[in-house]
């Protein structure tokens, strides 16, 4: 963490902004969604909270405005629109700019101070053209005097309430079945409701199950009851007092689920059958009968006509909140989680990845010199040393979802600039990666996605001529490959055609002209440096930058840039990148007197290979009955042949291609740093990386992809 | 004031809600929706696009409609046309199962 407070409040005020974001884009979808108007609303409050303690004027006063709009939207008082919206996200802007050192301290800066009135006054006049009108629009409900109630939490004031202290919170479950005749006494329950969710939160289950056919049924009779768990601070006669009109003719029934602190209480509640028991939903008996079976206890009991799927429904849905409660309450008491910065995390996983070095190499002295205690010592060590390896990386982990959640904006913007209809769909944007690779992802997928908007997909009109959907869709994933992410950005557009990009890199001189490539070789060419010219880029996708520096970007986390596209149909790029920068474990392999590191992740076997076999004309081996393609290393980095008996084949495969790697020897296990490059060996093929060994000798990492590439270029001629 | 047209030619037959679906007419409209059904074999839908207002007594009655037509062996349906929101919404609040809303419309816990 920062040790300067003002830093801590801007890095959590900039995650906030993040959350207001995404939100917005969530309401942009669905502008009845009542979790993301909490959600905006919160983030900005919180902004605002904050921001004050560090008397950061022209912000609070900023934030507090924006905050009251859609402190008005969550009670219902105003309607969430589109101007709103794009409201909220000019404002989102606005903030950060204010955020910025001097931005909101100096108040120097008039045109950001204009840009703030400005928006302050078109929200303003939102909230006059709004009225008071909104809220729980009536309807009609002659003679009951009932209205519809708003879906978002109404009344009450959230400043009130959550100024309340938390830590005295209950959580009740109240049992409301209104009498039957409340219609005709001028009784409305659903104002029993809302007042109940102006004590707090509310987890609301209504039963139709009481419902009797049209032909039994009294028109004018009220037959649906309610289950309702609260959560308030509210003691339980304030509580009952809700009920004060219906008392006598309604059953009403409140009991306490929860309550004190979680620390001396258990995150489990109670098990279903109990709940349904409680409630007065099944007799005893019936569920000892159904517990009998071996199914699942909802299933049997619905099965069994013991109970209406509805009960069992609401029953889960309780058990879920009470739950949730207490782990919500649990991490607020035991403070659960603390901020560290991220220079600190990097510091330490460096610092395990020197340990882990030194480890590797007091292992190998012990070996060498043959000490059994001392290789005991050193075996014990290997444990502790692995798991703190796994933990200091997975310290540095963070969901892609930081990344991907700011490319909504991006392409929601990009596509109203080019007036172009693009839905964004992301999928495993919870897999992990390590948050220096994130940080680094961020201009390259910010290419590739502008560059699919603007080139990939085409205008509405052309899309309807090609009888596709008008709508655009641009899909952005994540998942797992081994010790990989893969990052896939996927355009349902008009596809690459191959021949064009050869016959582009023919005139850019990238290529010869009769040089024969296939489909594949063809399309990579785009990320030949000189391929794109700022010449043709348009103002959304021409920053200078071609796709080579993407390319560039990639290769230098260590990872991999593939293109696959099919004209009509669309293209996707794929990204490979290793989990982690930080710490790898290999293979050590020597070769001409030099120490070399090839990444575990890739190793599949190391076999034997004698002379005769190695010194022949041929490059491949049987490998249990597939013709295996393999370099002699030696010869690829300009070596000597080997004058030894024998040599090791290390076969690895980047899940692309399979391929042996030649060396002279291999040692242990070796988990180590990966050091940058020195310029001096940035132009050595073949190579990814630098390390120092335990006794400070220097390695080279072997670049797997690389020579797998190479290698099958080779094959393909 | 309520007011109701059945249409025996629609495919489905098709009975339309107009202004109001509320306790009002409660009365009324369970004796047209019970009409309504009589003249059917198959399905029935129920057009509430028209609806002005409405509140839980009239929503009653769609929950005691589905019951019938169940009973009665004919399929049901509800359409809510522009409406569909406000319905949505009634339905949160009160944390009834939503008729003829997919389920992942539906969130009553209100956080």
């Amino acid at each position: 963490m920062h040790s300067d407070p003002l830093e801590t409040f801007r890095e959590e005020a900039r995650e906030l902004l993040g959350t207001l974001e995404s939100a917005l884009m969530e309401l942009e979808q669905d502008p009845s969604d009542t979790n993301s108007i909490d959600s905006a609303f919160r983030s900005l409050h919180t902004i605002k909270g904050s921001g004050n303690m560090f008397e950061l004027d022209q912000l609070v006063s900023f934030a507090h405005a924006v905050e009251a709009v859609f402190a008005d939207v969550r009670d219902g008082k105003a309607p969430m629109s589109t101007t709103l919206i794009e409201l909220g996200l000019q404002a989102k802007d606005h903030i950060a700019a204010l955020l910025e050192p001097g931005g909101a301290e100096g108040g120097i800066d008039e045109e950001l101070l204009e840009e703030g009135r400005r928006i302050e006054n078109e929200l303003s006049k939102l909230a006059a053209g709004s009225g008071d009108g909104g809220r729980g629009a009536t309807e009609g409900a002659a003679g009951t005097g009932q209205t519809e109630a708003s879906g978002a939490r109404s009344g009450g004031g959230a400043e009130s309430r959550e100024e309340e202290p938390s830590d005295e919170e209950r959580t009740y479950r109240i049992t409301f079945t209104p009498s039957s005749d409340i219609f005709r006494t001028g009784g409305n329950p659903l104002l029993i409701l809302q007042e109940l969710g102006e004590l707090g939160n509310t987890l609301v289950m209504g039963f139709s199950d009481r419902i009797p056919p049209l032909e039994e049924m009294d028109g004018e009779a009220c037959y649906v009851a309610w289950d309702i768990v609260l959560t308030s601070s509210a003691g339980e006669n304030a509580v009952r007092d809700v009920f004060i009109f219906v008392e006598g003719t309604s059953e009403v029934n409140v009991e306490l689920l929860d309550e004190g602190s979680v620390l001396d209480t258990d995150i489990s509640y109670k098990r279903l059958g109990e709940i349904l028991v409680e409630r007065g939903d099944i007799d005893p008996a019936d569920l000892e009968q159904a517990m009998a079976s071996r199914d699942y206890l909802g299933e049997t009991l619905v099965q069994r006509g013991y109970v209406t799927p509805e009960r069992v429904e609401s029953a889960l849905q309780e058990q879920q909140y009470v739950r949730r409660i207490r782990e919500q309450r649990q991490v607020s008491e035991t403070g659960s989680s603390i901020k560290v910065g991220t220079e600190k995390l990097d510091a330490l996983v460096n610092l395990v990845g020197e340990f882990v070095s030194m480890h590797a190499h007091l292992s190998h002295q012990a070996e060498a010199k043959g000490d059994r205690d001392f290789v005991a010592v050193g075996e014990q060590m290997e444990a502790l040393v692995r798991d703190l390896r796994d933990l200091s990386i997975d310290m540095h982990m963070v969901p892609v979802d930081i990344l991907f959640s700011g490319f909504r904006r991006l392409v929601r913007d990009l596509s109203q600039d080019l007036d172009k209809d693009v839905a964004l769909r992301i999928e495993g944007a919870e897999t992990e990666l390590d948050k220096n690779v994130i940080d680094a992802l961020k201009d390259p997928l910010l290419h590739i996605i502008r560059n699919s908007v603007d080139h990939g997909l085409e205008s509405a009109q052309e899309r309807e001529a090609a009888r596709k959907p008008a709508q655009g869709t641009i899909e952005l994933s994540a998942y797992h490959s081994g010790a990989n992410v893969v990052i896939q950005v996927t355009d349902d557009g008009k596809g690459i055609d191959a021949e064009k990009v050869r016959a582009k890199a023919v005139e850019r001189g990238i290529i010869e002209a009769d040089r024969e490539l296939d489909e594949e070789r063809m399309l990579e060419l785009i990320f030949a440096p000189g391929f794109s010219t700022t010449g043709e880029a348009t103002n959304v996708s021409g920053r200078g930058v071609g796709m080579d520096v993407v390319k560039q970007n990639i290769e230098k986390l260590g990872g991999t840039v593939r293109i696959e596209s099919r004209p009509g149909e669309g293209t996707t790029i794929r990204l490979r990148i290793p989990l982690t920068l930080a710490i790898v474990e290999g293979l050590l392999a020597e070769l001409a007197g030099g120490y070399y590191l090839i990444n575990i992740a890739y190793i599949v076997e190391c076999i034997d290979m004698q002379a005769q076999e190695r010194d022949g004309e041929q490059r491949f081996i049987n490998f249990r009955g597939e013709v295996l393609p393999y370099f002699d290393l030696r010869s690829f980095f300009g070596f000597p042949p080997a004058d030894v008996e024998r040599s090791q084949l290390v076969v690895v495969s980047n899940d692309e291609h399979k391929i042996g790697l030649l060396v002279d020897n291999i040692h242990d296990n070796y988990q180590t740093v990966i050091k940058s490059l020195s310029t001096v060996f940035e132009r050595v093929d073949g190579v990814s990386g630098a390390i120092t060994l335990g006794d400070g000798t220097p390695a080279l990492m072997i670049d797997v992809d690389r020579l797998a590439r190479v290698n099958a270029e080779e094959v393909r001629g | 004031m309520a007011h109701t047209s059945f249409s025996a030619q629609s495919n489905p037959p098709t009975l339309a809600v107009v202004d109001e679906l509320s306790y009002a007419d409660a009365g009324e409209l369970r004796d047209a929706l019970v009409e309504a059904l009589d003249q059917v074999n198959e399905a029935l839908h129920i057009d509430l696009s028209g609806v002005s207002s409405f509140d839980l007594a009239g929503v009653q009655l769609l929950y005691a409609s589905k019951r019938s037509a169940a009973e009665r062996g004919v399929t049901l349906s509800v359409g809510y046309g522009d409406n569909k929101k406000r319905f949505e919404k009634f339905y949160r609040f009160t944390g009834l199962a939503p008729i003829d809303i997919p389920a992942e419309s539906k969130n009553n816990d209100a956080q």
